[in-house]
Formats: C-alpha cells, structure tokens, sequence
C-alpha cells in the first residue's frame, strides 16, 4: 500500500520542472552520505585534503614509474638502479651526486616526514637542480624511499639541457 | 609510522590505474559534552565521537556505457579507540555496484533509501539530537540490493530489497523506496519501507513493520526550513511523528540551528529538541556547540503510570570541532 504512494508520488511529481539551480559541488563526504553517487557530477576532489595529498604523492611516484620505463638502453646506469633497487631503509641526507656519467644524469635528494615538508623540500631540490645548471634541466625520476628513522627520502634524478 | 606520512603509504599501495578514481574522504568529529541525566540522578562531562569516519570511493570505467563503483566506509572512536564491536573500524555504509545509463545498481550493506530521504533535514544528525533517539526508520541494512534510476530531470527514484537470507516461518525480506525531487532551493521526498529493520537483523515477527515518510526542505535566502513526518506501524502500535527543523545562516561563517522531534515510536511521548551554533573556519572545518534536551514518558509496568524515577530527561550541552577531508 505504501509502495503504492510512493510510485503514486513519482506521478505526481513528474511534471514539475521547476528551473531550480542544482546544488553546488560539496565535500566528498557529503557525496558519500547521499549512497549513490551522481553520474553527472563534475566534482574533482583530488586536489584538495588529505585526498589532494594522496593524489599528488601518487602522480608523483607514477611520474617517476614513466621516467624510469621512458629511459633507452645508453641509460644503463640509471636502469640498473632501478631494476636493482636501493636497501629498503637508507640513511637521511642531503646528497648529490653524479649516478651516470655518459648522460650526465644527477642525483640530489633530501629527508622529510611531513606534506608540508615535502612541499619545502621539493622546491630545495629543485632549485638547486636549477644552480647546478644554468640552461635548465629535465627531471627524469622521482623516487621515494624509507629511511632508518622511520621519515621518507626523496631522490630526484636530473639531468642539465 | 608518521600520521604525515600515511598518504604516501596509501598511495604506494594502491595500484596506478587503480588509484586514477579514488576519492579518500572522512570527517573527524569529537567534541566535550557534559550530560546531565534523570535516570540515577548523573552528571557527568565526557568526550564523543560524533560518527568519525574514514572511506574509500570511486569507479572503474568498463567503456562509455558502464562503470564499476564502490564504496569502503568505517568509522572510528577518536575518543575511545574502539567502536561497540570492540573494533578499531566498524562498517558503515559499503557497496559494489553497476552504473550506467540505465540507472545504478548496487549490493551491500547501507542506508536504506527511507533513511537517505532525510537528507540534509536534521542538523543534528549524528549528535545527541539525531532523530534516529525519537523516529523510527533510521536504518543501515545488510545484504541489500538496490536499484535508482537515472535522475529524470531533478526526480530519482530508488528501490531497494533487504535479503533476509532465512527460510523459516515469520521471516520477511524488507522493501525500501523513494522518490525524490532536489534543488538547491526546495527538497521533496516521499519514502515507504517495509519490513527492511526485521529482514536486516533476522528477526522473526508474524506481522510486518511498514514506515512512511514524506521529507521536505526549503532555502528561503539565508534560512533553511526542514520539516519530516513519519508514520510507524508495527502491527501493535501505529504512530505518527515529526520533526521540523529551521538553520539561520547569519554570515558565511556563523549559523544558528533549532530543532525538535516528537513521536510516540521508540518511547512514550518521546521528545528531542535542539539549539546550536556553527562556526565555519574553512570549508572543511568547523567549531559547534549544542543544548539539547531528550525526554520521554516511561511507564511503569505494574502500575502502568509515568515512572519519573525510569523515564528520560536528559540535558546535554557540547562544544566541538569537526574537520571534513
């Protein structure tokens, strides 16, 4: 009998078409909450919150999946090291060295434990990428790597145009 | 492990193509609630999670037509660690389903579309005041199977099948539906449910259980006007309830809340009102405060008068913070 009603309900509210403006795109969770998600929906959560976080560690660490498969067989070097990778923990430091000389790729990389850190860090390396070479540079790996107290370290291998 | 360094974790974890339509969402909750209750004459302070939860969303496109969609909720006790499951995680709304043109299909456990029709009505959803302490229907249910069709202009409709995965005598499957007509401006929605408590629990009962609800929402400028009506028949009794409801958005930052419920559904005479302030600090965050008092007119069984001693009377006031992600 109630079911009844509520299929009477949709009759009833079928002609309406009130111009109404749809809701504003909102917090994920609010989407969440409402069970099915809206297949029109336009809403880009992924570069906000933890979410955005989430979203640009992995960009990141796809980007240096795609370098490492893009680099050709003179990059020998380079290959080894990925096909051999580095022990699991390593220690913290601010390096940079020379990891090919035949491309003259360089490897500078630094140790940090939180997003706002790495956003910090980031920018350190690349700048001074940028001293190392006053015509520009190309980055061709991003490698993130655990280390003994428990932080993350970030590699960046580059190479000087 | 660093909380800082979770993200990277997660994202390590999950493979790329898999992870190009993941949505991490959740909402953080807790707030100092002092309670001041009739029963044993209590009161007492205490820190509460307000239904703190972390989940997992997305789809995997099949082709232009289909797609797969899923959905890992849990919650979490900020304040205690532990839910009542005796668990760091408990189960909240998770599903596998198709979407496509046709409309969504789905399987899991989660809201019923009776329950979904409150939308955004109650303000005091999850708190103390949630209308779920005065209305029946408030329901999570397992082994549902649900189909919505596509929104047919601001209209979708959603029928669901709890499965009650018994054959025995006064074993029931439950039925849950809605339709909903949704703005920004006005919210409409007539739901129906039948037997969808009974057939989740696997509870036996040689009557069925019917809800109906009609749901109404309007923004009127700065105000938000809310209004539910509900009638609960379980074959013994057969009651109405409501709940109106009005938020004042003072600023884009302040807002002010009042709310009251009154049915004859869970308790005699039971009654929940409600009066809080919002304090946006950003999108995602925000600081609350609440007073509400919940009362009931508890009989006694022998004497089959109002037992003041058993009956509610509870007043709760809280100051919180909530942070959405």
């Amino acid at each position: 009998m109630k079911l009844k009603l509520v299929l009477l309900g949709v009759l009833l509210l079928s002609p309406l078409s009130f111009a109404a403006e749809k809701a504003d795109c909102g917090l994920a969770i609010d989407e969440a909450d409402k069970i099915v998600p809206d297949p029109n929906s336009d809403c880009d959560h992924t570069k906000t919150g933890l979410n955005g976080v989430l979203h640009r560690a992995f960009a990141s660490k796809s980007s240096s999946k795609n370098s490492n498969d893009d680099s050709g067989a003179g990059n020998q070097s380079e290959s080894r090291q990925s096909e051999n990778p580095q022990p699991l923990l390593t220690k913290a430091s601010d390096e940079k060295r020379e990891i090919s000389k035949d491309q003259k790729k360089l490897l500078i990389s630094d140790e940090f434990s939180n997003a706002q850190e790495l956003q910090l860090l980031k920018f350190n390396l690349l700048a001074k990428a940028a001293v190392n070479c006053a015509k520009g540079f190309s980055v061709d790996a991003e490698r993130y790597l655990p280390t003994v107290n428990k932080n993350l370290k970030l590699e960046l291998v580059y190479q000087c145009l | 492990m660093k909380k800082a360094l979770l993200p990277l974790l997660i994202a390590s974890l999950i493979p790329a193509a898999a992870f190009a339509d993941v949505t991490v969402y959740g909402r953080a909750n807790v707030a100092l609630q002092y309670a001041d209750k009739n029963v044993g004459d209590q009161q007492y302070s205490e820190l509460v999670s307000n239904a703190s939860r972390i989940g997992l969303k997305g789809s995997e496109v099949i082709n232009d037509d289909l797609k797969v969609i899923y959905q890992f909720e849990y919650e979490t006790k900020v304040d205690d660690g532990n839910n009542s499951n005796n668990q760091t995680f408990a189960q909240r709304n998770i599903y596998l389903g198709l979407q496509g043109t046709g409309g969504t299909v789905m399987g899991g456990m989660f809201d019923t579309p009776l329950k979904v029709s409150q939308e955004k009505v109650d303000l005091f959803n999850d708190y103390v005041g949630d209308l779920k302490n005065v209305l029946e229907g408030e329901i999570r249910a397992k082994n549902i199977v649900q189909y919505s069709t596509p929104a047919w202009g601001d209209v979708t409709v959603n029928l669901a099948y709890v499965n009650t995965e018994k054959d025995v005598p006064n074993a029931d499957d439950g039925y849950s539906a809605s339709i909903a007509y949704s703005t920004k401006a006005l919210y409409l929605a007539v739901a129906a449910d039948t037997n969808s408590k009974r057939a989740s629990d696997g509870t036996l009962s040689a009557v069925d259980t019917d809800i109906l609800r009609a749901v109404a929402r309007f923004n009127i400028g700065p105000v938000v006007l809310g209004a539910l009506w509900e009638n609960y028949d379980n074959g013994v009794i057969d009651e109405d309830g409501y709940l109106v409801s009005a938020q004042w958005n003072i600023t884009d930052a302040w807002a002010l809340k009042l709310q009251t419920a009154q049915s004859d559904m869970i308790q005699l005479d039971g009654q929940s009102t409600s009066v809080g302030v919002d304090y946006k600090m950003s999108k995602t965050a925000k600081l609350y405060g609440y007073y509400t008092v919940v009362e009931d007119k508890r009989l006694n069984a022998t004497t089959l008068l109002v037992d003041d001693a058993a009956r509610t009377d509870d007043k709760y006031f809280a100051v919180g913070v909530e942070l959405n992600f």
